[in-house]
């Protein structure tokens, strides 16, 4: 089954839910950020609990669950401070007085809290469940559900380890850098830009985030998406919730990439339909059919040794082109370099 | 004369191919900007990505024909002050313009702590 990001307000995601109702048998929840407790990813809206309320009323009457997201990487806050903490339980009171059944967070103390109030609790990205070991602890904090690390995402045994554990969910679209340095910072950042604390003039690690990509366009194929095609490798091992990664962007991107994965395939451009960054879609094409087989042959056997193994630098060789000014400057269309 | 979005575009894409052919790697080029500005101020920013600081110090002098001539063909003459903006650390690029600045920007500028002028 799928969950489905809303941009947070009740209109689109009516308007989301019209969209895809052809295919919503697929579809058990739809998550919205909440952002006065923070979270991982810069939101368009400014949701309060009352428009959360009106968003439960609206996937009820499609037939869906709402999840709330609260998932800040910096939460002191939240829990290093007794009155901030009664805020925050009366918020999770608040939720559920609207209906609200299944959340998302980061902190484990919030994990606990919300476990022990009944809620069904998925343990956010943001938390970097990477190993059994670590799904364990949330799991004895009553985490009923593991959204495991991206990073781990290409990774089948580990997968399968937690999945022993505890139910694990995957999200698949996300299209950060491997090994990331950033990702740890940008996600503090949006911490506390999406709670409106800090004023964010600039976003360094966006830049660098693109930048990256386009210096060395293998790093488009190291990121650990998974593609709609490759969806039965998870459900084989005992994986069978998806997270499709997207809710700054407008619906009619969320409905493509919904599409995409419910369908279990993309012809042309997988940019199109990953999250983090979407600009990138623009200044390259991804050819999704030049993936095919990448899991088993060599993603799920990564060890993260690039220098040495190639297997993406051969693949993006073959996979990514460059478009617009960036194909006119290196002639074939092909990546590999600008002559000088 | 209106702006022609059409030609607009094709700007966009030919400053990404002679960025990229001049700083020998790939530069892509997010957003073409014509602004205007309340102190009176004009000009044209590229938003950029894949430029570092020590690309606008060694090539700034090769990159001014670029700005220029799209600044030139957007507001019918060359810019008088083209500067590249860094993020806060400033090592990464984030944009790069070319301004036909009013009378109290033209000395503000090259002393911006963020902006390296070429």
């Amino acid at each position: 089954m799928f969950s489905v990001p809303s941009p947070g307000d009740p209109e689109s995601t009516s308007e989301l839910l019209r969209r895809l109702e052809d295919v919503l048998d697929h579809v058990d929840r739809v998550y919205l950020g909440l952002p006065q407790g923070g979270t991982g990813r810069a939101t368009v809206r400014a949701v309060d609990e009352a428009d959360v309320a009106e968003v439960a009323e609206v996937c009820d009457s499609h037939g869906v669950d709402v999840e709330v997201v609260i998932n800040p990487l910096c939460t002191v806050h939240i829990t290093c401070d007794k009155s901030a903490f009664r805020a925050f339980e009366a918020t999770l009171g608040a939720l559920d007085d609207a209906g609200v059944e299944h959340l998302v967070l980061s902190d484990p103390m919030t994990v606990e809290t919300a476990a022990e109030m009944g809620f069904h609790v998925s343990v956010s990205c943001v938390a970097h469940v990477n190993e059994p070991g670590k799904a364990e602890r949330f799991a004895e904090l009553g985490a009923s559900e593991v959204t495991v690390d991206t990073a781990v995402n290409r990774r089948l045994d580990v997968v399968s380890e937690i999945a022993d554990v505890i139910d694990v969910r995957v999200i698949v679209n996300e299209g950060c850098l491997r090994y990331c340095p950033y990702r740890l910072f940008h996600l503090c950042e949006f911490s506390h830009a999406s709670r409106g604390d800090v004023t964010v003039e600039d976003d360094p690690y966006f830049v660098r985030c693109i930048s990256e990509r386009l210096d060395d366009p293998a790093e488009i194929v190291r990121s650990p998406f998974v593609r709609p095609e490759d969806l039965d490798e998870y459900e084989g091992i005992g994986v069978s919730a998806f997270k499709i990664a997207g809710r700054a962007n407008s619906v009619a991107w969320i409905e493509r990439a919904v599409r995409a994965y419910i369908e279990g395939g993309y012809e042309g451009n997988l940019l199109d339909v990953l999250d983090c960054p979407t600009v990138l879609r623009h200044l390259v094409y991804l050819d999704n059919s030049a993936l095919d087989g990448a899991l088993r042959e060599g993603w799920s056997s990564c060890r993260g040794d690039c220098e040495r193994c190639g297997f993406c630098s051969e693949l993006a060789r073959r996979a990514v082109r460059f478009l617009g000014g960036l194909k006119d400057a290196v002639g074939s269309g092909e990546t590999g370099g600008v002559e000088a | 004369m209106p702006l022609d979005p059409a030609r607009l575009v094709e700007l966009r894409r030919e400053a990404e191919r002679r960025f990229s052919e001049t700083l020998a790697k790939p530069v892509g080029v997010l957003q073409l900007t014509v602004f205007a500005m309340p102190c009176g101020c004009t000009g044209v920013s590229l938003e950029v990505r894949n430029v570092v600081r020590e690309d606008v110090e060694v090539f700034g002098p090769r990159m001014k024909g670029i700005v220029d001539e799209v600044v030139r063909e957007v507001l019918g003459e060359a810019p008088d002050v083209r500067y590249a903006r860094t993020s806060p650390t400033g090592v990464d690029v984030v944009s790069i313009a070319g301004r036909l600045t009013c009378e109290g920007c033209r000395d503000e500028i090259p002393s911006a702590a963020d902006l390296i002028t070429f």
